[in-house]
């Protein structure tokens, strides 16, 4: 290290070393989820969001189980999160789009706290923003289409937030003849055990057609924002 | 505080940063489309499948890439009979 600051936790883990660029809160807000067959409720990326955005949620009920997957749409236009093949309701979603250091728009009154800078001049961190704190972080191999991904534990959920990006269909599974159902990586949230774990479900009808995983790798992280 | 770094935001009650934290740190973005039944290469300094190192592909129809973390660099494998897109967010944890 030839210049700046290197910052590592009690850990040993790096959280600042003004090489690489920190996370930042950039939006956030609550929205209703959707579910096949209902009414599709999407909210719009910001303007500005770049194209590398990070999506957090959480669901906004803290009783009970609930399992999200995330659906970006391909034309840029804004995101929704599913709720399970099968599902009838819908619920509140706590959303956060977490963006690098860089990109989060200007401060153009820093009056407290701490700013770090990379060598070329981008801002690695700003206290001015609200980080992410990571909890636990996991894996995935995808193996099958209803697999089962490591749980975290908890000895609280308040306001714990996990990653919503990355892969997210990974297969078919055929119902009967005629059908079958795309299977997606989705979170559950169960407050009742205090976990949090990556599971394969199915999230919408698809036409008939064999079994198909197609395999991949999942990142998970789990935290909260401040 | 025997050791580290504490931040606090403008009000100085709540903590911004402390000292056991752990923060994800973005590496780098890569764009990109792998040939069917191909493997691409890229390469990252310093990357090693230590538990550090955070990969996820965010490019729509996926569903046959697999990502691999190895030394100094990662690998993004189609295994369909079409290309695909990729879009990997590389981050630090």
């Amino acid at each position: 290290m030839s210049f700046g600051i290197q910052c590592s936790n009690s850990s040993g883990f790096t959280q600042i070393d003004a090489t690489f660029d920190n996370v930042a809160v950039f939006a956030s807000g609550t929205m209703n989820s959707s579910f096949f067959g209902g009414t599709l409720t999407k909210t719009s990326f910001p303007a500005n969001t770049p194209s590398d955005y990070l999506i957090f949620c959480k669901p906004n009920s803290t009783s009970g189980t609930k399992a999200l997957t995330l659906a970006a749409f391909t034309d840029g236009s804004g995101f929704a999160f599913f709720e399970v093949f099968g599902s009838t309701t819908t619920s509140s979603v706590d959303w956060v789009i977490a963006i690098r250091s860089r990109d989060m728009p200007a401060n153009n009154n820093p009056d407290f706290g701490l700013e770090v800078y990379k060598q070329n001049g981008e801002e690695a961190f700003s206290s001015n923003n609200q980080n992410f704190r990571c909890l636990q972080v996991s894996f995935d191999t995808i193996v099958s289409g209803n697999q089962s991904g490591a749980t975290f534990s908890l000895g609280s959920m308040t306001n714990i937030y996990s990653l919503m990006n990355g892969k997210t269909i990974i297969g078919r599974q055929p119902i009967n003849n005629n059908q079958s159902t795309l299977m997606s990586l989705f979170v559950e949230f169960n407050f009742t055990s205090q976990t949090i774990k990556s599971l394969g479900l199915p999230v919408t009808l698809f036409g008939p057609g064999s079994s198909v995983v197609g395999g991949g790798y999942k990142t998970n992280l789990i935290g909260v924002f401040g | 505080m025997p050791y580290g770094l504490k931040v606090f935001d403008s009000t100085g009650n709540n903590v911004r940063l402390d000292t056991t934290d752990r923060i994800i740190r973005f590496v780098a973005f890569y764009t990109g489309t792998t040939a069917a039944n191909s493997t691409t290469t890229i390469s990252v300094s310093g990357m090693t499948n230590d538990g550090t190192w955070g990969l996820n592909d965010d490019a729509y129809g996926n569903i046959y890439a697999a990502l691999a973390i190895g030394s100094g660099q990662f690998t993004h494998t189609n295994s369909s009979s079409i290309s695909v897109a990729y879009k990997i967010q590389v981050f630090k944890i």
